[in-house]
Order: C-alpha cells, then structure tokens, then sequence
C-alpha cells in the first residue's frame, strides 16, 4: 500500500473513531436518570419525590 | 416554633447560622427531597426552635418547595409544629421583590417579625430607609440585622417575644375572590406605597431618569419599534465590520490551501488536506468575526439592561399567546444555542408550559445558523439596500430571527391550546437599572464564545470534515484514477461518490425546494451541527473542481455552480429557501438528545423533529414555488 493511502486511511480511521465515541460520550451523558419518573424530565421533581 | 422565611440570597442561611450555631439539624421533609433545616436559638435564656424554609420568591404553591412552605406556616407537615412566628428575611437592595413575600405571609395567620439585611449596602447605594415607618405600615416589627457581625440580634428576639404576646392586625389581605393577576397588582401597589412612604431615594434624579427611559423601552409600540431598530444596526454593523477580516481570513485559507498543495507531492493526501482539512475548516472559520461581533453586542446589550427591557417587550407578546413568562429566558438563551436555553426550562414549574417551550426553543436562530445566513446573504444580497440607507443583507437577517420567533409564538400557542392545554401561572419579571456596560465583563463574554467556535471547528468539524471528504472522494473510479484532474472526469467522479449516491437519492424530495443533491449531502451532513453546511458545500465544491484552478473563495464556488445540464444552481431564490428551511428545520443532533433527556422519552424528540421538518418543508417550499410564481427566479 502507497504510504499516501495508508496515512489517509488512518487520517480518516482517527476521524471516525472520534466522531463514533463523542456520539456513545453523548448518548451517556444524555441518559435520563434513573430517578426521574416517566415522561417527567428530569427538570422536574420526579414522581417518587413529590409523592 | 419560629420559622425563617425569605427570598433566596437574603441573608436567611447567614441569620439561621447567626441565631443557631452549631445546633443544627439537617434532614429531609417527609417524603421528598427538599432539605428541613432545623435548629436551637438560645435567646434570654430562652430556647426557640427555630426552622429554615426554603428560599422563595412568593407563596404561590406553584412549586414543592412553595407548597412545603405553605404547608409549614399551616401546621400541615407531620412532626413540625405550626410556628408561633415567621421571620421574613428581607434584603433592604431588592425591597419591593422582598416584600411580596412578606404580604403573602401576612395572610398565614402568623405573628410576622422583619428582619432587615443588606442596610449597609442600600445606604451606600444613597437610600434611606426609616425603620420605624416601614414597620408602622406593615404593622409588624421591622429590625435591621447584620448576622455576620451579630448586629440586631438581641433586639429581634425581643421584638419575636412581642410579636408572639401581642399579635396585631395584618397590614394587607388580598381579596379571596381576585383573579392571581388582580391580587399580584394589589399586592405591588401596597408594597409601592410602602416603600415610597418609607424610602428616601437621595439618587432620585438618576431614578426618574431610568423610569422615563423604560417608560420608552418597554412602549408596546415604540419599544418594538426601538427594538426591531438596535437589531437592525447590530445585523448591519455585524456585516459591515466583518467584512474585511472575513475577506482576508477566506483569502488566507484559499492561499494556505494553494500553498499547500504546491508543497506537498501530488496525490490523495493532498487532496485531503487541501479539499477535505483546509476547504472544509477553514470555510467555518472564516465566520469567527461574525461570531465575535453577534457576541460582544449581545453581550453590551446583556450588561447595559437592555436585554431585560426587549425580555420584557417579548414577553407582554408571548403571554397573549399562552406561553409562560418564564418562558422567555430559555427562549433567549437558545439564540446563542438551544441546549442551554432547553435546559434553563427547568425553573418552569408546570411540566407543561415547561414541554412547550422546550419544544418551540430550537426555532430561535441560534449561533450555529449564523454561518449559513451570512454565507447565503454574502452570495446573493450584498451591496443593495432597502430604504436606500438600509442594508438588505441586515434586513435579511433580521427576517431569519423573527421568523424563528413567530413561528415558535404560533407552535406554541397550539401546543398550549391542545397537547399542552394549562391555565396560565402569573409571573413577575425584576427589571435592573440601567448602568454601562464592564468592558471586562463583555470581553470575556466575546472571547469564551468565540473560544468554543474555534474550539467545534478543530473537533468536530474537522472530524466531519475529513469523514465527508472521503465520502465524497470515494470510491474511485478506474477514469479518475487514470486522468487525475480533469474537471469532467473530477465531476462524473463526484456525482458516483457515496456522498454523490447519497444526495442522489434524496434529490427527488427536496427538488421542489430548488435544493440539487450537493445541496442534499450539506443538509444531511449538517445534521451533525449546523455550521458543517458551510464545510461540506465547500469540501464538495473544492472536491470537485479542476486541480490546476486556485482554490476559489466558497462563495465564487456557489455563484458559478452548474448543474449536469450546464444550468445555474443557486440563485437568490435558493438561497433564501434554504435559509428559510434553517431557520425552521430541527438539524441538529445534540439538541434532540438533550430534549430526550430533559423530557424523559424519545416520543417529545421525535414528535418535535417530525413537525419541525415538516414546518421547514412547507415553508422553504412555499418560498421558492411561491418566489417562481411571483417570477423571482
């Protein structure tokens, strides 16, 4: 393989690579919690709090 | 019992600490999560059992910690005794605010004392306030404090002792029968006569002088009309001013890219470089003056109070139309992004005025839509002007953001009248004093925004940049293999990429908008972030031009871009359409995960980028069939 091709490769392998875990980072930060009740949004006092 | 009432950052901690020491409890009301601070105040040998509500603006039980108050000053909690005396907390610098709470205890049967902090601060501000006539007219003790040195202390446990052996009438009762919006004005007018029967304002002429001006600023119509003309000078001085760094930052990234190709060995990792890193990047950053200026206005804007005076405005307009008051600061804060501004919903209360304004947020034209408007008004509408003194391109972008506005104002009010039907809470909004703006304060402002666009533009954009490069340079045919750099083989080669197959495919749908399927491949692309638009027409332009031309400028590109037939694509038709279908359209990832998380469920996402996208269908299609129609094309 062409030392050209090999380093685009790995250019655009590292690219991938990063946007694939900034996406997984993003979808975990975005988890709800777990303590927040159904369709309440965690902004709001969750359903187990308030009763 | 003596309970400790007062708005958040009073002084109430500072007194509760001050009076109780080291005798304090700390646990949770029965049931949920607000903290019950209890404790022992040693007062004439005398023991008090002393409780901390939590901070509050008002008693309207509109929020648990409103409620578990409310249920505290009724004796309603299990294990805490109705108190035999509530010491409102009341910061003398914010006394109206203050005293709206200690009205709405006057009405809870209980002996009420005030204890008033922040003297010393309101006296260098040239106030005077007259103790013994404020608490005449309230009808209640009023005793000035000063927890942290242990000033007032002694004479508010006697003035408790009164309080509890010789109760008095109350000063104000709100009528029972009253709307909310009738007792809030009752309650404000006998505060306002309350506080000017017993404050001397020795800044008087600067006081007038302020209410004359907001008399003007928050005019229903010549507040909108100053309004709709600050945002017009900010858009026309954002073009005018960036014009010449933009131009030399477009002209440096052409040459950068020209040199380097000069420099490095012919091939596929210059075209990298040059058409996917250079093109790519450099075509988002060439809008950082832009993004500089749109921040330190914002920012001047911020610091001066203005920004509260145009809140205000918006906000009699939002009202009428059923959306929450509260609902304006998220909204605002989604023009620089509609993440934070999503999550600053939380201080709304009710869940569903909080759902309809996280769903009408993104509407607002954010930061990341700014490229794509000056890209589209750099190309078509520069140099003409409306009025004859006007700039087209400002009055073009000040359409983008009220159309954003409206439409959020007519999703809204639908969503208020059916999924998210709700009676309306009365909210109350503080306007601070005019004053000029910290230079310090705007500078930083300016430079951390402008910090996290340079900062996108080496991350993400760079990632996506390299990823759309190869997308659009593969797979290679045997043809452009064979005659590197001829510019038909170079366009047969783009149309047969996986970015050319992509764009071909959605061609169909978003012909009608005007959109070719170069076009195609920068929406979907820029679904990842907004700005990548601008990178991937200029990777897909650069990508696709003959190698031995310079590297043109994006807007060139754009100009002279052909179509297959030898027909021009773009035209200021199309450029509109798309800036009509950004302002409208949810592209953007981030802001969709963030409303799954703060709803809680992927149905308010997905609901929210299903009618989005239809908005933004209907409205570009309407723009460019109706422009056709009308013979703009």
């Amino acid at each position: 393989m062409d030392i050209q091709v090999l380093l685009v490769v790995l250019i655009v392998a590292g690219a991938l690579v990063y946007s694939a875990s900034g996406m997984i980072k993003k979808a975990r930060a975005f988890r709800p919690k777990a303590e927040c009740g159904d369709d309440c949004g965690c902004g709001s006092k969750s359903k187990k709090a308030v009763q | 019992m003596v309970a400790l009432a007062g708005n958040p950052n009073a002084g109430k901690t500072t007194l509760f600490n001050a009076l109780t020491g080291l005798s304090q409890k700390v646990a949770n009301y029965p049931g949920v999560t607000v903290e019950r601070k209890t404790g022992e105040w040693r007062a004439d040998g005398k023991s008090i059992q002393l409780i901390d509500l939590p901070g509050l603006y008002s008693l309207d039980a509109t929020s648990l910690d409103e409620h578990i108050a409310s249920d505290v000053l009724l004796g309603k909690v299990a294990g805490v005794a109705k108190p035999d005396t509530v010491i409102a907390v009341v910061d003398a610098t914010n006394l109206e605010r203050n005293l709206y709470l200690v009205t709405q205890l006057f009405e809870f049967g209980v002996p009420v004392v005030v204890a008033l902090t922040m003297i010393d601060v309101f006296e260098k501000q040239k106030h005077e306030i007259d103790i013994g006539r404020l608490s005449k007219l309230l009808k209640v003790p009023v005793v000035a404090v000063d927890a942290s040195e242990g000033r007032g202390i002694d004479e508010l446990a006697d003035a408790v002792a009164l309080a509890i052996a010789s109760p008095r009438d109350s000063a104000f009762v709100a009528e029972e029968s009253e709307s909310a919006n009738a007792k809030i004005f009752a309650r404000y007018a006998f505060i306002s006569e309350v506080v000017q029967k017993s404050v001397k304002h020795n800044d008087k002429a600067a006081h007038d002088r302020s209410e004359k001006i907001d008399k003007i600023l928050t005019h229903r119509v010549f507040g909108l009309a100053i309004l709709v003309g600050v945002l017009l000078l900010v858009f026309q001085a954002i073009f005018s001013w960036a014009e010449v760094p933009m131009h030399l930052l477009e002209t440096g990234f052409g040459a950068v890219g020209d040199a380097a190709r000069a420099q490095m060995p012919e091939g596929i990792l210059a075209d990298l470089v040059v058409d996917g890193i250079i093109a790519g990047v450099g075509g988002v950053l060439v809008f950082l003056p832009q993004i500089l200026l749109l921040f330190l206005f914002i920012s001047i804007l911020e610091d001066t109070g203005y920004m509260a005076r145009a809140a205000f405005l918006m906000d009699k307009l939002m009202s009428r139309f059923g959306l929450h008051g509260k609902a304006f600061l998220p909204l605002m804060s989604s023009f620089a992004c509609a993440i934070p501004g999503i999550m600053a919903t939380r201080t709304i209360e009710n869940q569903r005025d909080r759902f309809a304004t996280i769903l009408i947020a993104p509407f607002m034209s954010c930061s990341a839509r700014l490229p794509v408007y000056t890209l589209m008004i750099g190309a078509f509408f520069t140099g003409q002007t409306v009025l004859g003194f006007l700039s087209l391109g400002a009055v073009l972008m000040l359409a983008m953001y009220a159309l954003g506005i409206v439409v959020a104002v007519i999703v809204g009010f639908i969503l208020k009248k059916t999924l998210l039907s709700s009676t309306p809470a009365p909210f109350v909004m503080e306007l601070p004093p005019y004053r000029m703006p910290d230079l310090r304060t705007v500078l930083q402002n300016m430079l951390t925004r402008a910090w996290l666009f340079v900062k996108r533009a080496g991350t993400v954009i760079l990632a996506i940049s390299i990823i759309l490069w190869a997308l659009a340079y593969f797979p290679r045919s045997e043809a452009a293999a064979a005659e590197e750099g001829s510019p038909a083989v170079e366009t047969v080669q783009l149309q047969n990429s996986y970015a050319g197959q992509l764009g071909h495919l959605i061609e169909p749908v978003i012909q009608p908008l005007g959109f070719d399927w170069k076009i195609g491949v920068a929406l979907i692309a820029s679904f990842a972030a907004r700005e990548v638009l601008v990178s991937t027409l200029s990777i897909i332009y650069n990508v696709g031009k003959d190698e031995t031309e310079e590297s043109p400028t994006l807007i060139s590109a754009i100009k002279d871009a052909k179509d297959e037939q030898g027909n021009t694509v773009w035209t200021p038709l199309t450029a509109l359409t798309l800036m009509v279908f950004f302002v409208l359209a949810m592209q953007c990832m981030s802001t969709l995960a963030i409303v799954r998380r703060e709803t809680n469920s992927w149905r308010w996402p997905l609901f929210q980028f299903a009618f989005m996208t239809l908005i933004a269908y209907g409205a570009a299609f309407a723009t460019y069939q109706g422009g056709r129609l009308l013979g703009l094309e």
